[in-house]
């Protein structure tokens, strides 16, 4: 705790932010596309799995925060995670 | 061609943004209210109270000069007399204690007005100090490892926070003109509450830093303050420092809320008393 008398923080510029949950966050959607193609062999079975995360490679939320710009302005500012991901996996059963 | 296709999907995955400034939802409108900041304190020679604005966090700047109110009508009463406090400039607004003083175990009202915006006011009752301290050294004076004992009368009917604060103090005699230095030495950073020990003795042991010994200065003594705070500016005092603790650049950080008991407004009207003697 600051030392009692140093007028801490009178005077300085208080924020205002409006009410708790004030605002919704934007949507968050998105579309997952996966095909599988398996096939018996001697020995085992396998499985070429090809996918793709976020298809239509939206930006999401993931969290907002305050940022201050070059004029000193402070504007909300989203922060997304992954855009469009493709990916694709080998798997066998034996 | 599958090459092509690959790198332009990797590309656009590596070195897509994944910040931009927020157009797409509807932010909250909000009004600036009046901030006061007063702390009431019977032995200062002047009242003070900054008047100031909050600033709305969206699409604004929050620069310190542009806060400051001009203007408004500040009061402060103790529910049979009162005072109007004069404008000095950049939100200050001032009154000497001798017009009116501020007195333990009082409650005192602060208001303000100012055109444009909502009337504020805020209640404080001024702690009664502590009046008397009994202190005692274990161990040589200004050594590492020496500690001291504080004894006083808590004051009864009074939820009490101290605070305690510890300077030692150097003087320079050979000098034209006496000088003396002050080193803190402790301070808690916790206060000390009477809870469960009202109207009792407080006891506290405090281990003692090791005071900067400047070259030509012989260590005298230590300074010892005991605040007494009032739950407004106790809990002020911890929230604000909870706020400024807060780092704005880690999205994770805990927010912290600035305590406030100022009706329609921001800021706080709290008091303390403040109890110094010298130990050598």
């Amino acid at each position: 705790m600051p030392e009692p008398g140093s007028q801490a923080g009178a005077g300085y510029p208080v924020k205002e932010y409006s009410q708790k949950n004030g605002f919704r966050m934007a949507a968050f959607h998105r579309f997952d596309l996966s095909i599988q193609f398996t096939k018996q062999k001697k020995h085992h079975e396998r499985t070429w799995e090809f996918s793709v995360y976020n298809v239509y490679n939206r930006k999401n939320p993931f969290y907002y925060y305050i940022k201050t710009n070059n004029q000193g302005v402070n504007k909300l500012t989203q922060v997304s995670l992954f855009p469009i991901l493709p990916s694709f996996s080998y798997n066998f059963k034996f | 061609m599958m090459t092509r296709i690959f790198l332009l999907l990797f590309t656009l995955s590596v070195f897509a943004s994944c910040e931009k400034e927020v157009t797409n939802i509807q932010l909250p409108e909000t009004k600036s209210k009046l901030v006061l900041g007063c702390f009431l304190v019977p032995s200062d020679t002047v009242i003070n109270v900054t008047i100031t604005k909050s600033m709305p966090i969206f699409n604004n700047t929050s620069t310190k000069a542009e806060v400051f109110v001009e203007n408004a009508s500040v009061t402060i009463s103790d529910g049979v007399n009162s005072a109007i406090l004069p404008e000095k400039g950049f939100g200050l607004y001032q009154v000497n204690s001798k017009i009116f003083p501020i007195i333990e175990g009082k409650e005192y009202t602060v208001s303000a007005s100012a055109s444009s915006y909502d009337n504020v006011y805020g209640k404080c009752t001024v702690p009664k100090s502590v009046a008397a301290v009994n202190a005692s050294l274990n161990g040589p004076i200004n050594t590492v490892g020496s500690s001291i004992e504080l004894k006083w009368q808590d004051i009864p009917n009074q939820n009490d926070y101290y605070i305690v604060s510890v300077y030692g103090f150097s003087v320079n005699d050979s000098l034209s003109k006496s000088d003396t230095v002050y080193n803190y030495v402790f301070y808690s950073d916790e206060p000390y509450k009477d809870n469960g020990k009202d109207g009792h003795e407080m006891s506290i042991s405090i281990k003692l830093k090791k005071a900067y010994e400047k070259k030509g200065y012989s260590f005298k003594g230590y300074s010892i303050t005991i605040f007494n705070l009032e739950y407004n500016y106790y809990m002020y005092l911890k929230s604000f420092n909870k706020y400024n603790n807060n780092d704005p650049s880690n999205p994770f950080s805990e927010p912290a809320l600035v305590y406030t008991n100022v009706d329609k407004g921001l800021g706080v009207v709290g008091g303390y008393t403040r109890f110094n003697f010298i130990k050598n």
